[in-house]
């Protein structure tokens, strides 16, 4: 049986009351719910698995440190993409203020048998240097719909966006994509 | 529907977020337009492949990192247990580590210097600074509708301000509460940087502005 959104709810609020009441394990537990979360969000914006675990860390530091002003308005996961996404984004900005546009590196997991690495890394290669190629904008809504499965009013709060606007955000980001995979896959030997 | 369908209209018809009566005429006109169904097939494929990226497990040593910072992070700090939180995450490298502490260094004696200078300053006023198109975000309202203005206090005690589209904080007293985030760009990168701090008035001391989470401070050239 699934929970409805507000005994979720309360399982997030009851989580942030014992974390803020000295319960140590509680932020342990808000890890474990979240990290696959965080560190995909920003493995897909950074672009390669040693900045996303370093993103990570400094998100969760953020979440930590801001945890005791999360009022329970919102889902505490809506909350946290909203933390991690503008930390990314800052990042992001950061990155190309400097020109330190670094090529992607092969989003390679090095717990997989190399034969699985190689038929998943085509795919993952391709969408990410695709999705670097896509404005800022456009990335984060397409990230959060098709490889975070978020609902269009979901990621309009963590955007602070309007609907609308997510709406053609994510059609012009497959518009692009779309363009740049299939211009990939012709130019791919048989 | 006379016309082809948008890309927006196929986009969100794919992802089940129409009205019943939108979704039945998208249905209808794609049924009985060889373009769209085309359009419609070539989007569907790309959510596909997009979905089918598989997801990778944050590396399980992350988890540990994470907590030992949070362990630093919990307990009331002074400035020797912040700088071992700081330096602790790059495993001890000594380079690293007597690097990092010239910069802290470096960064403790501007902050300081700049404080000084700040309680030297007796003038306060404030300017108005129209940002030229060329800066404003995407999403900001377009020239000629309301647009929020730029607002800057060149103070004495007080923190020059930047205030613009409803996504950048206008901060008050001494800026951000999270110090670590903050960036000074020097002259001439900052003007590289940010082509509008030309047009300030002669005379500023110093912009703090907040971008994403970052506090960005400049100052003025020693030429002025």
């Amino acid at each position: 049986m699934t929970a409805s959104t507000a005994e979720l709810r309360d399982l997030d609020f009851e989580l942030v009351e014992r974390h803020l009441h000295g319960d140590e394990t509680a932020f342990e537990e808000l890890y474990e719910q979240h990290a696959d979360m965080v560190y995909n969000l920003s493995l897909r914006m950074a672009g390669n698995p040693e900045q996303a675990a370093d993103w990570t860390q400094e998100i969760f530091l953020r979440i930590f440190r801001h945890l005791s002003k999360f009022r329970g308005g919102a889902r505490l996961s809506t909350w946290i993409y909203r933390i991690a996404l503008n930390y990314c984004n800052g990042r992001l900005q950061r990155r190309r203020r400097n020109h330190d546009d670094r090529p992607l590196e092969r989003l390679v997991d090095p717990r997989r048998s190399p034969e699985a690495n190689a038929a998943a890394s085509d795919t993952g290669r391709q969408v990410a240097e695709a999705l670097e190629a896509l404005p800022r904008r456009y990335r984060e809504a397409v990230v959060l719909r098709d490889l975070e499965g978020l609902a269009y009013s979901e990621i309009a709060e963590i955007t602070g966006s309007r609907i609308g606007t997510v709406r053609s955000r994510i059609a012009r980001g497959r518009d692009r994509l779309r363009k740049l995979l299939e211009t990939d896959t012709a130019e791919t030997p048989a | 529907m006379t016309t082809h369908a948008s890309t927006d209209l196929l986009s969100a018809y794919l992802d089940g977020e129409l009205s019943a009566d939108d979704s039945q005429r998208i249905a209808e006109h794609v049924a009985d337009c060889p373009a769209c169904r085309a359009d419609l097939a070539s989007l569907r494929r790309v959510i596909d492949r997009l979905r089918r990226v598989e997801r990778a497990a944050p590396p399980p040593v992350l988890a540990q990192h994470v907590q030992r910072r949070v362990a630093l992070e919990g307990r009331p700090q002074g400035l020797v247990d912040r700088l071992e939180n700081r330096l602790g995450r790059f495993g001890g490298d000594s380079s690293i580590l007597s690097m990092l502490g010239v910069i802290l260094a470096l960064l403790l004696f501007i902050y300081l210097f700049s404080v000084g200078v700040e309680r030297e300053r007796g003038r306060s006023e404030t300017v108005i600074v129209p940002v030229p198109d060329a800066y404003w975000p995407e999403d900001a309202p377009a020239a000629g509708a309301e647009r929020p203005t730029t607002r800057s206090h060149l103070a004495g005690e007080r923190t020059f301000h930047w205030s613009s589209d409803r996504r950048w904080v206008e901060q008050t007293g001494k800026g951000l509460t999270d110090r670590e985030a903050s960036q000074e760009l020097l002259w001439p990168d900052a003007l590289a940087a940010y082509p509008w701090l030309a047009e300030l008035p002669s005379g500023w001391r110093e912009v703090r502005f907040v971008e994403g989470d970052q506090q960005i401070v400049v100052r003025p050239s020693p030429a002025g």
